[in-house]
């Protein structure tokens, strides 16, 4: 049997045209690298100048609803004799204080007693003091004593000082760029939201538990970050920050790729030795038919393997020039229940190329079973292309014409990766019940192919 | 004493009683036959008269729906690994892998066979005289060069039988000799039985032992070559004459009984003679030069033997049955 494999093997590796198409499969895993790298290269500029004059003439004209505020901030802007840039801790200080004294002192004066107007008179030019002299630790502490002086309830009020106090703790100032600023950020509001729910269901509301869940499972997450201190990881989704593992794990298109190489070989497989007529001579060895189909899927399997193993080391190592050694260390962060679990990243980056090798085995074994039975190597790598192409845009219209059974179609399931994300096309696809019905199709097209090539009269 | 002789040879392939439908035609039918360890022996038959089909099934290309075949004592349908260990071939055209080198393909059928050795391979190779291009690869290959190819492979595992269809394909006069040489050496040195099947009769008279006649899938008769040829019931010879004057001669010839005159021009004339009656010929000739005719040449037209006996037995008319 082994050696039927490597005469299989050394078919398949005779010919030009299957190093053409490994060529080509290796250009794109470089060239996907490449790409990525070179999109990650390209700088958003955030810092443009903020066009004070131009805003004011523009809301002036327009006169959208709260204009006034707005154009009383451009109005401090250019009294300054500054300039101001969006992107900026001193223009959106500006703008929230504005916002949050200016407003009700213009909108809501008649409603607010003399005191109260005093002092957010007083709390805004404070302020806007704080932002002119670039004074951020000063502009925390008028943030903080604002909170304590309004918020009497005390989880709200330590809910909504929590980013100022972790910069004052911290000793960071937007300028430091520090992750730990946008993650704090997050988790304030998160928490914000928490006490409301809270509040809520003490008050009688319903809530539901995964309305909880949205809430309390992404602050569990920001929490464990700050706690490890981990800057970058990588989601359940297989979404990232860090640009290596993005690369890396969007590289699984390539396996697609990779399958039509397969399908290729595959339709020509049983195809070819009946169109070069040397079929005869194949069968008229002393080895039985099934061996020799049976040896002839194992090899095409090993094929596959390889290849599927070759584009992800390949794509990683790649990847890895490109982006440094770094990236490497990016952990996988996943919750549920609140508990958070930590996973090597490659791991996940692995599945995610495993899902696409089954969808790549699967269409291989279907363009295989095709060549068997109609011995025709052009139909078979047409279905199988044909296939790979069309065949999510068959069952997107099934779905549209709301043919529930579509979800038992082939092309249904092959898409695992999203079926695992809970993103199938038809409701309540789930990972076992995908894997199961491949596994139920395998057994078809293998059986069929089997019974084909060892009964047909040649 | 010469059924003694038959007796002690080894049944390689045994055929018996087997038929072959394409749909509701039969292509086969009740053919039994029997083949020994180390003659040559020939299907003759008009084109698709089934011995293509026949040999097919004996090396279990296609199902065989009554009867069964046996090589070497191995039934091809229960033991096909066993019995197809025994067996060479090339069937229909020798179409190789065209992107291999010769040697390649060769090594790809010695992979599938027991104890083909490299010593082996170099040695069919050089039996066959492809040793100078084994290395190219077969897109550049004639036809002739494939068929040596094609027999290099089949002789690899040491077979006892060995089956060539149409073996005589594409080849040159010269490799037509070569090819005839080393399957009558195989056959008769090592004992091997080759079965060859050609629709090309002078061929298969110069290399055959003995041969079956099939046609319509029904084997008519199985003889030895010589006992075809000088059979009785058989038309007898035919001789052709370079005279004088040929319109005298028929006149002279024509009182003969048993000899009739078939084709004529003014120098040349074609005679048929009754099987067994080869010692009137100088009888004729000798009145012939006593008329004062003068007598150039005699010669017999030796290849048309089988063909005019072949013809005969298949009542050709020309049409494919």
């Amino acid at each position: 049997m082994l050696k039927l494999i490597k005469n299989e093997w050394i078919k398949i590796f005779s010919k030009a045209s299957t190093y053409i198409m490994l060529v080509l499969v290796a250009v794109f895993v470089v060239g996907f690298s490449w790409m990525m790298f070179r999109n990650s290269q390209y700088e958003y500029s955030s810092n443009s100048p903020v066009d004070a004059k131009g805003e004011m003439e523009y809301l002036t004209l327009s006169k959208p609803e709260g204009y006034e505020v707005e154009v009383a901030m451009y109005e401090f802007m250019l009294d300054s004799g500054r300039e101001w840039y969006y992107g900026q801790w001193q223009t959106s200080a500006l703008q929230e204080v504005y916002q949050e004294f200016k407003a009700p002192l213009l909108y809501q004066a008649e409603d607010l007693t003399e005191e109260v107007k005093d002092d957010w008179n007083n709390r805004l030019e404070k302020a806007c003091a704080c932002i002119l002299a670039n004074d951020w630790n000063g502009y925390v502490e008028e943030r903080l004593d604002y909170l304590n002086a309004t918020v009497s309830d005390p989880e709200m009020l330590e809910a909504k000082s929590y980013y100022w106090n972790f910069m004052k703790e911290n000793n960071l100032t937007p300028e430091d760029k520090d992750w730990r600023e946008e993650s704090a950020r997050t988790i304030g509001n998160l928490k914000e939201s928490l006490v409301s729910l809270e509040e809520q269901k003490a008050s009688g509301v319903i809530i539901s538990e995964d309305m909880e869940k949205e809430v309390r499972d992404p602050l569990a997450l920001e929490e464990y970050r700050l706690e490890h201190g981990i800057e970058f990881y990588v989601d359940e989704n297989g979404n990232t920050q860090n640009l290596f593992y993005n690369a890396w794990n969007q590289g699984n298109m390539i396996v697609v790729m990779a399958s039509i190489v397969m399908v290729v070989l595959a339709g020509g497989c049983v195809a070819n030795e009946f169109s070069n007529g040397t079929i005869k001579f194949l069968l008229i060895n002393p080895v039985k038919r099934s061996k020799i189909i049976i040896s002839k899927y194992l090899t095409l399997l090993l094929v596959s393997v390889v290849m599927i193993f070759g584009i992800f080391v390949i794509s990683g190592i790649t990847d890895l020039l490109f982006f440094g050694l770094d990236g490497l260390k990016t952990p996988m962060l996943s919750v549920k229940d609140g508990v958070v679990s930590q996973t090597s990243a490659v791991f996940y980056v692995m599945k995610t190329y495993f899902y696409q090798g089954l969808n790549l085995i699967v269409m291989m074994t279907m363009a295989f079973m095709i060549s068997s039975l109609l011995r025709n190597s052009a139909v078979s790598i047409g279905i199988g292309v044909a296939s790979l192409m069309g065949g999510s845009m068959l069952v997107q219209i099934l779905a549209m014409f709301g043919c529930d059974w579509g979800r038992y179609v082939l092309f249904a399931n092959t898409d695992l990766i999203g079926i695992a994300q809970g993103k199938g096309v038809f409701a309540n696809q789930n990972l076992t019940s995908s894997v199961v019905i491949l596994a139920v199709y395998m057994v078809l097209f293998l059986f069929i192919a089997y019974d084909g090539f060892t009964r047909r009269e040649v | 004493m010469e059924r003694e002789m038959e007796l002690e040879k080894n049944i390689a392939v045994k055929i018996e009683h087997v038929s072959k439908w394409f749909g509701k035609r039969k292509v086969v039918d009740d053919l039994s036959l029997e083949t020994y360890e180390g003659e040559v022996f020939g299907f003759l038959g008009p084109n698709g008269a089934g011995k293509t089909t026949t040999i097919k099934m004996a090396v279990g290309l296609i199902g065989i729906d009554e009867g069964h075949i046996e090589i070497c004592g191995a039934d091809v349908e229960k033991k096909f690994e066993k019995a197809m260990a025994n067996v060479g071939g090339i069937v229909e055209n020798p179409e190789m892998y065209k992107y291999m080198t010769g040697l390649n393909n060769l090594k790809q059928y010695a992979r599938m066979r027991k104890g083909v050795t490299p010593e082996r391979i170099r040695e069919v190779v050089e039996l066959v005289g492809l040793t100078n291009r084994i290395n190219e690869k077969i897109s550049r290959y004639s036809l002739g060069m494939r068929q040596r190819l094609g027999v290099a492979q089949a002789l690899l595992h040491h077979p006892k039988v060995l089956i060539l269809d149409e073996p005589t394909n594409g080849l040159d006069p010269a490799g037509i000799r070569s090819l005839r040489d080393i399957l009558r050496t195989i056959a008769h040195k090592e004992q091997i039985c080759v079965i060859v099947s050609s629709h090309l009769m002078s061929e298969m008279q110069l290399m055959c032992d003995r041969v079956g006649i099939i046609v319509n899938g029904k084997l008519i008769r199985v003889t030895s070559v010589e006992e075809l040829v000088q059979g009785e019931n058989i038309t007898g010879g035919r001789y052709r004459y370079h005279i004088s004057d040929s319109e005298k001669a028929s006149q002279i010839i024509g009182g003969f009984q048993n000899a009739s005159v078939i084709e004529t021009d003014p120098n040349h004339l074609e005679i048929l003679l009754e099987a067994g009656n080869e010692q009137i010929l100088s009888e004729i000739n000798r009145k012939l030069v006593l008329n004062g005719i003068e007598l150039y040449t005699v010669a017999p037209i030796e290849g048309q033997k089988l063909e005019d006996a072949f013809i005969e037995l298949t009542k050709g008319d020309g049409q494919i049955a």
